[in-house]
């Protein structure tokens, strides 16, 4: 798994390519996102375009990042996310939690 | 202990790299099929869940160790056995509903994922030591290979 990030202005899109399954290999996205908050960033838009899949230890991971930004008053929501972990999402209810969007800019837009 | 001809058999090590083995084994062995992409994304999310329990809470990483994969059936069904070495699992306390209070836990959603996506899921001690869990996927086939209607098993 690889991560990048960008930011559109006071939004921080992050970027993942691969799988998110928990484990060493999933540290980088649990690192990047504890970096974001310490840094102070309130609003961050995961990008799961490039994801090809998520396990349960992947989904807890971003429910880590979602708890914590929330107990900080931000808010962590997810963009492109592919029709495999939409029904993950689905079936775990998360989606119930988890804000996401097809689009960037619109995305972008929701957290003014 | 003899095995079906048509059983495929794999040996993994228990390392979560290699679940991106198990999904594409068990999504090309349903493929071949000629599966609704649906059911043959929910067969491998399942046995993901399924081969992550059996490194993780199975084998507990222990070095050496390996799950066994094996599969078998046609286009009406596929079984997936996933095998761990370890002492065993008690999957009880995981089998139920979730709630409310569940939905933001960290962990402990993979036997649900794997009983919402699967027809049939059953654990049962394996050949050797350790917990075979055993996941049923009854696939349509895409309505394209069918004659235009959706046949389901």
């Amino acid at each position: 798994m690889t991560i990048q990030q960008r930011d559109i202005g006071d939004v921080v899109v992050v970027d993942v390519h691969g799988k998110i399954m928990g484990g060493p290999d999933s540290d980088g996205l649990k690192q990047a996102l504890r970096d974001l908050m310490e840094r102070g960033a309130h609003k961050v838009l995961v990008n799961l375009g490039d994801v090809t899949w998520i396990n349960s230890s992947g989904l807890g991971i971003l429910i880590e990042g979602f708890s914590e930004l929330r107990r900080q008053g931000g808010s962590l929501k997810l963009v492109h996310v592919p029709p495999r972990i939409e029904s993950l999402l689905t079936v775990t209810k998360l989606s119930t939690i988890f804000e996401s969007y097809r689009q960037e800019d619109e995305a972008v837009r929701s957290f003014a | 202990m003899p095995q079906p001809a048509d059983q495929v058999e794999l040996r993994i090590p228990s390392q979560l790299r290699y679940l991106a083995v198990v999904d594409a084994v068990v999504q090309a062995f349903a493929a071949d099929f000629g599966w609704e992409a649906d059911d043959i994304n929910n067969l491998g999310t399942a046995a993901i869940e399924a081969a992550s329990n059996a490194m993780e809470h199975g084998n507990r990483f222990a070095e050496n160790t390996n799950v066994w994969l094996r599969m078998r059936g046609d286009a009406g069904g596929v079984e997936v056995e996933i095998e761990d070495q370890g002492p065993g699992f008690d999957h009880r306390p995981y089998e139920r509903e979730l709630t409310a209070d569940d939905l933001l836990k960290l962990r402990g959603r993979g036997i649900f994922i794997m009983r919402s996506f699967m027809d049939e899921v059953s654990f049962a001690p394996g050949q050797g030591h350790g917990t075979c869990v055993r996941l049923v996927k009854h696939g349509h086939i895409k309505a394209e290979q069918s004659g235009g209607t959706s046949t389901g098993a």
